[in-house]
């Protein structure tokens, strides 16, 4: 079991994989804006960079943000209390690192010293971790939260404080935490190959061998002495005492790694948390943001895959915050794909806002997967497989500069995004001016060879251009002409 | 039955002269396909009688219950040799006393399991009369019954049995078993819904000799009991059986191997043997690529005769000269060692040697890389005659294009003199046009220069190759709906 606040399952992140169209979207530049701080600035791209495909999955983190932004405090306390919880493991090792022997070589009885050390520091964390989860419990306890997440979080927390099985585990790993070895008589069972030799000692008994006080515990679980079994003194000599240092040690090795591996998988319930929680930390500084700037937000209606459709109304495109824009200052439009067409090409003269709305469009996609709002005052998307994009002005990095140089540098781009979109039904592609690094006719001609084959994977399109060639040659009852106005607003044509 | 003398499973007499090297198996990657040690007994050229008998073998290799019979009895030999080295290495008599008793028990699982694998032809038959009548002796009986008895005794022992009990420096042993702490925390983490803790186990470590001592002490009635039995038992025992380890490795490496060529679709034959020194093969694959999962592999013809017996292969890069070399090198090895072979027909003449000559690694600077090219020709030169096959790929590569032109002229023009069979892989095109034949990889230069991976006869063509560029990245609205499955 293990815990995630941006991923219901953990198939749910195995399913997701990386579409970084932030740069050709500006959306880099206006997360960066409107998030203060850097760190988290990249981690937001970075799960931006990874859209949900699955409406469970989008889900469980628009009901996560949803409980964020209506309980004031929340995010806060919790942010605290994962820091702390992620620390535990560092200052775990390092205690262990430190229980290492000073001595340069290292011979038996410094590594039964050593292994002991270990054992003391590891037996430590089962309560550790406990109050933890106490404190999980407590905290989301207070306030009125709708989220699976949280939800599970809490239950799973009051659960584990009532088990026996931890607190029996408490009560094993307390019989380590005092003294040293001199302190004690070990009796390990061996496990011998059929040449006689050691392979392993497993602790059945450990006994207090001083004068003073027993610890009560240990007392508690010592064995009793079944007394029936004759024992056998061993003479002494070099070899045996190494191995009676040996067989110590090892046994004491492998309670060592037996309660790390436990105590590991009981902490890994709840690791990593207080990075995952820096993206909804971010996404509520970006909220907050929109608001003051006057742009409308607001959670998507998912749809499911094969609706293959979108609508969006009032929408501003997000990243003109990056030119200090605010609501007022950004015309919105209204823009739809319907199931039935194929995709949108958009045309009109230069800074009409054909690129901006291509941004605003596929931001929006990126923001609904990712399971935050869309800089709309309504909208229904459904869910894409996957999202390209290319933006040929954006691309600088050509080798050689020469027309044909370039113009393979961009089908070489567009054969990657077609094996995409060929293992990735129902895909949204973004493109921008593509193929016009050669002729208009011969770029016109090639482009509509790859977007008239993408119906038949079911992947859609967003092509904005200025080869007029190609509305001589597309099949207009399949695809939708968008004429970019004055006004900036688009017009069907 | 300690006078015994095993007989071999590779050979029907004694063992040939004539080995492959090791070098060879690996530049043509035979390594890479079969399981590791399958050749470690198995590099020798065999005559026609042997090449037969192992032929028997194979055929009965194609049966899944033999096959597995066989299996079961290579996995008996690898654990009586694991056994074997442990009783090697024991200090003690009371150590050795211990082992024997698994040796024994692995040994009469040898015997049952060699006498199980019936089959037919020379070798087979040998083999399996020998076990079972082994089988069938008193000593065999004898040595059973006593396992019973003290077999259950070494298991008993060995697992959570012996208590140590350390105080400091000093050590005590008993015989009481009882539960770890190791088991309870195995409890807590399957009830919390957690893997059971499984520390990691550490390499044997061999105790003190009063350490063993005192488990002796513990255990007196069994150790008692181990050392009547190998004191009676013990003359039973020969380590040549081991030498089966080798010999079955062989055989049920290249069944594994042959496995993954039937699988690939590609047909396996017994080439027949031709007392004319030829090699006349129809659709020969070269099987290696299936080490690197290509499971598309384009067969080609093989033909070398006395009139014909040597040719430069030359062509495009990547157009699959090196795939060529080693289907003709495979089919010639396999061949030899008595395996069928990878194609649709096949009649061939036994060769007393086969040689291969491919790029070294980057193993010296460019001079040490020259003489060790020229080391190896020599060593080639100094053993191969008409009866043997020689290949060799980019001979010479290391060294500058004049010089380069000359040698591999010359070697080709020497080799080709002496008879023998080969091939020489080269992209020197200014080697002078004589006698010596040129083979070519074909590029379909109709369908964008698309590389057929087919080896005809002709001239090298050092034409340049233009590209439709939307041809080439498969974007045409043709080759999309192909590649889309659009009906």
């Amino acid at each position: 079991m293990k815990f995630s606040l941006l991923y219901r399952t953990p198939e749910s992140a195995e399913r997701t994989e990386v579409f970084d169209l932030a740069y050709d979207l500006s959306l880099d530049r206006a997360v960066r804006k409107t998030v203060s701080d850097q760190r988290r600035a990249d981690y937001l791209l970075g799960v931006l960079s990874r859209p949900l495909t699955d409406r469970a999955d989008i889900e469980y983190r628009q009901q996560l943000m949803r409980d964020f932004i209506e309980n004031d405090g929340l995010l806060d306390e919790l942010k605290t209390i994962f820091s702390r919880y992620d620390r535990v493991r560092s200052d775990w090792q390092q205690m262990r690192s430190g229980a290492y022997p000073q001595s340069g070589s290292v011979n038996r009885r410094a590594l039964l010293e050593y292994t002991f050390a270990s054992l003391k520091v590891t037996a430590m964390f089962p309560k550790t971790i406990t109050s933890f989860f106490a404190s999980f419990a407590e905290i989301i306890g207070k306030y009125e939260i709708k989220s699976e997440c949280l939800t599970s979080i809490r239950d799973f927390c009051r659960s584990m404080l009532e088990s026996e099985r931890l607190s029996e585990l408490e009560r094993v790993s307390a019989l380590f935490r005092y003294k040293s070895p001199a302190d004690f008589e070990f009796s390990a069972m061996a496990e011998l190959d059929t040449a006689l030799r050691l392979t392993t000692a497993d602790l059945c008994e450990i006994t207090e061998i001083d004068d003073k006080p027993q610890n009560p515990l240990a007392k508690l679980f010592s064995r009793k002495k079944t007394g029936d079994a004759a024992v056998f003194p061993i003479e002494s000599d070099e070899a045996t005492v190494d191995d009676a240092l040996y067989i110590a040690s090892e046994s004491l090795r492998r309670i060592d790694a037996a309660l790390t591996s436990v105590t590991g998988g009981i902490y890994d319930t709840f690791s990593g948390l207080s990075g995952e929680i820096v993206f909804y930390d971010a996404a509520l500084e970006m909220i907050g943001f929109l608001s003051e700037s006057g742009i409308d937000w607001s959670f998507p209606k998912l749809l499911d895959a094969d609706e293959d459709r979108f609508s969006l109304k009032t929408l501003r495109t997000f990243s003109l915050v990056t030119e200090n824009k605010t609501g007022a200052d950004i015309v919105p439009s209204d823009i739809e794909l319907t199931r039935e067409s194929d995709g949108i090409i958009i045309r009109g003269r230069s800074n009409m806002g054909k690129t901006t709305l291509l941004r605003g469009i596929g931001i929006a996609h990126i923001m609904a997967q990712a399971g935050l709002p869309v800089t709309a005052a309504e909208a229904e998307i459904s869910i894409r497989g996957a999202l390209y994009s290319h933006f040929s002005s954006a691309e600088e990095d050509f080798r050689a500069g020469d027309t044909a140089g370039r113009f393979e540098g961009e089908v070489q781009q567009i054969a990657r995004i077609v094996d995409g979109v060929e293992n990735h039904p129902h895909a949204l592609i973004l493109l921008n001016e593509t193929f016009q690094t050669t002729s208009y006719a011969e770029g016109a001609e090639g482009i509509w060879q790859i977007l008239d084959a993408m119906p038949i994977v079911k992947a859609k399109y967003i092509f904005v251009t200025r080869m007029n060639k190609l509305f001589d040659i597309i099949d207009r009852e399949r695809v939708e002409i968008l004429e970019m106005a004055d006004g900036f607003k688009p017009e069907h044509m | 039955m300690a006078q015994s003398i095993f007989p071999d499973l590779l050979f029907t007499a004694d063992r040939p002269e004539n080995k492959i090297s090791a070098e060879t198996f690996d530049d043509l990657r035979l390594t890479a396909l079969l399981p590791e040690h399958t050749l470690d007994d198995a590099g020798y050229l065999l005559g026609e009688e042997d090449i037969r008998a192992r032929r028997e073998v194979f055929s009965c290799l194609t049966d899944s219950g033999f096959r597995g019979r066989m299996q079961t009895l290579l996995s008996a030999a690898e654990e009586l040799g694991e056994t074997d080295a442990l009783y090697g290495a024991a200090r003690s008599d009371s150590e050795r006393d211990v082992i024997y008793v698994t040796l024994a028990s692995r040994l009469l699982a040898f015997y049952k399991a060699a006498a199980a694998l019936s089959g037919s032809g020379e070798l087979l038959s040998r083999f399996n009369s020998f076990f079972t009548a082994q089988t069938g002796m008193s000593w065999f009986d004898r040595t059973s019954s006593a396992l019973e008895n003290v077999l259950p005794m070494v298991t008993g022992l060995l697992k959570n049995r012996v208590c140590f009990i350390t105080k400091g420096e000093s050590i005590r042993v008993k015989d009481s078993p009882k539960s770890t702490y190791l088991q309870t925390i195995a409890e807590c983490a399957e009830g919390l819904g957690l893997p059971r803790p499984i520390p990691d186990v550490k390499q044997a470590n061999p105790l003190s000799m009063n350490i063993i001592s005192g488990v002796v002490k513990a255990l007196p009635d069994e150790f008692a009991a181990f050392a009547a039995f190998r004191k009676e038992m013990g003359k039973f025992y020969d380590r040549a059986v081991l030498s089966y380890i080798g010999q079955l490795r062989f055989y049920l490496g290249f069944a594994s191997a042959f496995d993954r060529v039937t699988a690939a679709g590609i047909p396996l034959i017994f080439p027949t043997i031709s007392t004319e020194k030829k090699i006349d093969v129809r659709s020969a694959y070269d099987i290696t690529l299936l080490a690197k999962d290509d499971m598309k592999i384009i067969p080609n013809d093989i033909l070398f005769t006395a009139d014909e017996p040597f040719f430069y292969l030359t062509g495009a890069n990547g157009g699959g000269k090196t795939t060529y070399l080693r289907a003709v090198g495979t089919t010639a090895v396999m061949f030899a060692l008595g395996c069928p072979v990878a194609c649709e027909s096949a009649e061939m003449s036994i060769p007393d040697g086969i040689y291969t000559h491919f790029p070294r690694d980057e193993r010296f600077d460019e001079n040490g890389r020259f003489m060790d090219d020229q080391n190896r020709v020599d060593a080639i030169l100094a053993k191969a005659d008409g009866s043997s096959i020689v290949l060799l790929n980019e001979t010479y590569s290391t060294t500058t294009e004049d010089i380069a032109v000359n040698l591999t002229s010359s070697l080709a023009s020497r080799l080709y003199s002496t008879g023998v069979f080969g091939l020489y892989i080269t992209h020197q095109l200014g080697i002078s046009q004589n006698q010596i034949p040129y083979l070519n990889v074909v590029v379909d230069h109709t369908d964008a220069n698309r590389r057929t991976y087919k080896v005809e006869r002709r001239r090298a063509d050092s034409s340049s190759y233009a590209r439709d560029i939307l041809l080439k990245y498969r974007l045409t609205r043709e080759q999309l709906g192909e590649r889309f499955g659009e009906v």
